[in-house]
């Protein structure tokens, strides 16, 4: 531990240098092996239920808006920053404090305007600072020394947010120094006619009719620059990142989010330590699993960086409550706050959308919307005014629920387990963004959201990693929508693909040299296109996953499977052990926002089969932790699955009955060993008087100093089985029953 | 960073399971087979020509566009010819490359309106204007002999690209005409009787709201 933090603040010593460094994001300092679980922004009154619900980590903001208008306000609001942080030092909870010098001076833009981009008229873009402005870069420093040095002295603080969503408003900037810079990168001067992206290419001329771009393209290479390096905000990202370390003296690990609101091409954040998504889970709470991989595609080109995603706890009104179409009777919340913009996020969507993303391999989970998920009226918030309303009083709770029962005690297990080698991938291309127009941004395709209710798994492959890397050669099927501009060296990885067998399946604006195998079924709904009926938008994804998977059924059968179409799987292995995720996506009309019929919100009960292509010799349930019923039928794994509501499950499947755990207590080391060396055991550690400890038995051992080791007990989360000690003895031993217990083992002599 | 290399190496299972998956493959569907058919023909110079004619005028449009596609690689003169009849073709994927071909590869069009236009010295008069409302319009007169159409924009901030009952008519450069107005010449595209629908595209390919005059002038 000792050398990693001498690594660590090499690092730091680097960055202080003005080099770029990823800083590693050790986990939580309560426990380094577990995931995340953070709030995104919370008001310190909830924050009590936050902690006592499982989260262990808080971003926070430092709103830079006081460091020029009120030095009284800013230096009381100091105060109250830490004296909130030491709260949370006491708590042994995280703080990530974002410091949103990005929005210098809030909405007042006289103090911006120096330092803002310079539109193609002359105008001031007072949405964006323009960071290649040597005065912005002073400015930044002077903030962002002066908020460090405020709050270095806080242990609570171990991450830095340098700003979020700032790139929506950035442009080129027409100025000299921007310019300048283009020229020493590129070569060549800025493109007059480029915002953000290309003109289309209908519009280009000599556009080749093949749509293949080459690489020196002019358009292409300063489409990329822009993104990469051209408006400075990630070198923004690691400057700011970077003076926090300087200033602190220690590790400060940074964030960035939305991580993908890009075009599909490697370096947002600059190299921030975790890239973070926001997802919404209406309509579809299936989204955050392709959003995830979009996450994980990012990562891939930026060496260290960790992948957390967040859900929000708002939802638009307009989209799933409209104020001008009352239904009768209203319900009871939309009297209470009529002038509501963004309710509460339906609880059952917020559910669902958490087991997705434990599905996915993530560092860390988190929520934001605090003044929805809880009462901001105890705060001094007005029934009857806009913006954030709590309008479900059962978000909170089902939160609260899964955390206890799957994020928390599962949570190193979820961090450790990896995804599989990829085998459906959806490709995203920059080329086409570019000069098309079309890409995720972050949003995840429905495509993506397609292919994860086909249980098809779906890795999102960019075009930078086919440059680097080629198609992965495990991938069987390439799902290609908005592909109607392709890089040469896609093409050609593409046609390379075809070659050896692989399935293309594609949209009709695919580029033409590409001869797809079959076409995307037409039932994909944009958010402006859906109907106004939730029943027959969930049908149409229904029937198009039903298609997808017959189309390719001569093809490609997915290695986890379900036989009813409510419900999705995941897999993730480790060696032996694979790790099976099945989700009920059942869902109706409930009384919360069902009566306005734009979306289902009410989870339903459902049952079907999970089939998984091996032959296992034991299936756990993890998160009741005990052995299931499973049947080996044809050299395949069937394990039957009912729900109460659109909840998920666990499944740990291995070649044979996992066997008993070994646990010695030496001063205060921990030890645990197994003799499955191959299956990554999830462990939990419950001490006098402490809160429990979590973890993971892998490579057949885990070891770990620990205080309060004079009586404790380690619990096999898989198998149930207990072991209960006294001093260094085990004086007593239970274990679940075989299919039949209830949670929780009983300990017998 | 963890490569699907990285992945695979941890998938023991999986990897195995791979190759069942493989072994498990079931017959391919015909409409499938056909397209790696005709694609595996028109990709090899020495089945090229033999398997050209009859691609052109397959059932499928997605062989339909591959081919057109593949001939324009080998020959673009033949294909521009080829082309020709494909542009009303009645599928949208076919259409499209087509007219990618007519378009010389390039979307422009030397349009001056000639109001504005420093070689026409003549006096001008208005005759009518109509102001458009979402993109359509009417005429409220005829156009007299001798007079024409234009569209006026006022003065753009940013570049635009019209199209005028689904033909193109030009584009404004804002930096080669900072300032400048800009106006189209639609003489000969505007339906004198009915309506007519403008659509523009801003420089990301999407459509931009943009309000503009009918003029007829003489």
């Amino acid at each position: 531990m000792r050398r990693l933090a001498t690594v660590l603040f090499v690092g730091c010593a680097v960055l202080a240098r003005g080099d770029s460094v990823t800083v590693p994001a050790p986990g939580p300092r309560s426990n380094p092996d577990d995931q995340v679980r953070f709030f995104w922004y919370m008001n310190e009154r909830f924050y009590p239920q936050c902690v006592a619900a499982g989260f262990n980590t808080f971003i926070t903001f430092f709103s830079s808006t006081w460091y020029f208008t009120d030095p009284a306000l800013r230096d009381q609001q100091t105060a109250e920053r830490l004296r909130f942080l030491a709260r949370m030092e006491e708590d042994g909870v995280d703080c990530i404090d974002q410091v949103k010098i990005a929005a210098m001076g809030g909405r007042s833009k006289e103090i911006r305007k120096p330092f803002c981009q310079v539109n193609r008229d002359g105008s001031l873009n007072l949405g964006s600072l323009d960071y290649n402005n040597p005065a912005t870069k002073l400015k930044v420093r002077e903030m962002a020394t002066f908020i460090a040095d405020n709050l270095k002295d806080s242990p609570a603080i171990v991450g830095v947010q340098p700003s979020s969503e700032i790139r929506d408003r950035s442009v080129p900037s027409w100025t000299k120094e921007y310019d300048d810079a283009c020229r020493r990168a590129l070569g060549f001067s800025m493109l007059s006619n480029v915002v953000k992206r290309a003109p289309h290419y209908s519009c280009i001329p000599g556009f080749p009719v093949s749509r293949i771009v080459p690489a020196d393209n002019q358009y292409l290479r300063y489409c990329l620059w822009f993104w990469k390096h051209g408006d400075g905000w990630n070198q923004y990202q690691d400057d700011v990142a970077g003076i926090f370390n300087e200033r602190f003296g220690r590790p400060i690990y940074s964030l960035y989010d939305p991580i993908t609101r890009t075009p599909p091409v490697w370096g947002s954040g600059g190299h921030v330590s975790i890239g973070n998504q926001w997802i919404y889970c209406n309509p579809q709470p299936c989204a955050p699993s392709f959003v995830v991989a979009e996450e994980q595609a990012m990562a891939r080109g930026m060496e260290g960086m960790q992948v957390m995603a967040m859900l929000q706890g708002i939802a638009y009104r307009n989209r799933i409550a409209p104020k001008d179409k009352a239904p009768s009777p209203k319900p009871a919340w939309s009297i209470d706050r009529p002038n509501a913009r963004y309710i509460t996020m339906p609880a059952d969507l917020l559910r669902e959308g958490f087991w997705t993303l434990a599905s996915r391999r993530i560092d860390g989970i988190g929520l934001y919307g605090w003044n929805s998920i809880f009462d901001s009226t105890l705060t001094g918030e007005k029934k009857d005014s806009t913006g954030y309303h709590y309008t479900d009083p059962t978000a909170f709770p089902v939160v609260s629920n899964f955390f206890a029962d799957v994020a928390t005690p599962l949570g190193p297990l979820l961090r450790a387990v990896p995804e599989r080698a990829p085998e459906v991938a959806i490709l995203e291309s920059y080329a086409h963004g570019f000069f098309a127009g079309r890409t995720s941004f972050g949003w995840g395709y429905r495509w993506g959201e397609l292919a994860t209710l086909s249980n098809l798994q779906p890795y999102a492959l960019w075009e930078e990693e086919i440059a680097r890397d080629g198609i992965p050669q495990t991938v069987k099927v390439l799902l290609m929508p908005d592909c109607e501009v392709l890089t040469e060296k896609t093409f050609a990885a593409v046609k390379e693909f075809q070659a050896r067998g692989g399935v293309v399946v594609s949209d009709e604006r695919l580029v033409p040299g590409l001869m797809p195998d079959f076409l995307l079924p037409d039932c994909i709904l944009s958010q402006h296109n859906r109907s106004a009926s939730a029943v027959k938008d969930t049908a149409a994804m229904r029937k198009g996953a039903q298609e997808l998977r017959e189309r390719l059924e001569w093809a490609y059968r997915p290695y986890g499977d379900t036989d009813n179409r409510d419900i999705f799987c995941h897999v993730r292995t480790w060696k032996d052990g694979d790790y099976v995720f099945a989700i009920n996506d059942r869902r109706g009309y409930g009384d919360y926002v069902g009566p306005w019929r734009r979306i289902q919100e009410k989870g339903l009960p459902c049952k079907g089969t999970v089939r998984l292509r091996r032959e296992a010799g034991a299936v756990y349930d993890l998160v009741n932790h005990r052995r299931v019923e499973a049947h080996v039928v044809d050299g395949e794994t069937e394990i039957p699955v009912s729900y109460k509501t659109n909840d998920g499950r666990i499944f740990l499947a291995v070649s044979r009955p996992l066997g008993s755990l070994t646990i010695r207590a030496e001063g205060d080391t921990l030890s645990v060993t197994s003799p499955d060396v191959d299956v990554l055991v999830p462990i939990e550690i419950v001490r006098k008087g402490k809160k429990p400890y979590y973890a993971v038995v892998r490579d057949g051992a885990f070891s770990r100093k620990l205080d309060g080791l004079d009586d404790f007990s380690v619990r096999d989360l898989a198998t149930g089985d207990t072991y209960f000690f006294r001093g260094s003895s085990l004086y007593c031993r239970g274990s679940s029953l075989y299919c039949g217990s209830d949670k929780g083992a009983s300990p017998s002599k | 960073m963890v490569t699907w290399r990285d992945l695979l190496a941890l998938n023991v299972v999986s990897s195995l399971a791979v190759a069942a998956g493989v072994a498990m493959a079931g017959e391919m569907p015909a409409d499938v087979g056909h397209r790696r058919e005709v694609a595996r023909a028109l990709d090899n110079a020495a089945t090229f020509e033999s398997a050209l004619p009859a691609a052109l005028k397959d059932d499928d449009p997605m062989i339909r566009r591959y081919a057109l596609n593949a001939l324009y690689e080998k020959d673009p003169k033949r294909a521009l010819d080829a082309s020709k009849a494909m542009m009303t073709d009645s599928s949208i994927a076919v259409r499209q490359v087509a007219k990618s071909m007519n378009r010389s590869g390039g979307l422009y069009r030397e349009n001056v309106a000639r109001s504005i236009d420093p070689q026409y010295d003549h006096d001008i008069t208005r005759v009518s204007t109509v102001r458009a409302k979402n993109g359509v319009f009417e005429l409220a007169q005829a156009v007299p002999e001798g007079g024409w159409i234009e569209l006026w924009f006022r003065t753009p901030k940013e570049d635009l690209y019209v199209w005028l009952n689904g033909t193109y008519l030009g584009q404004f450069d804002v930096d080669n005409q900072p300032g400048q107005q800009f106006r189209l010449d639609a003489t000969a595209e505007t339906n004198r009787t009915g309506k007519n629908e403008v659509v523009v595209k801003g420089a990301s390919g999407n459509a931009v709201k943009v309000g503009f005059t009918v003029e007829v002038l003489k």
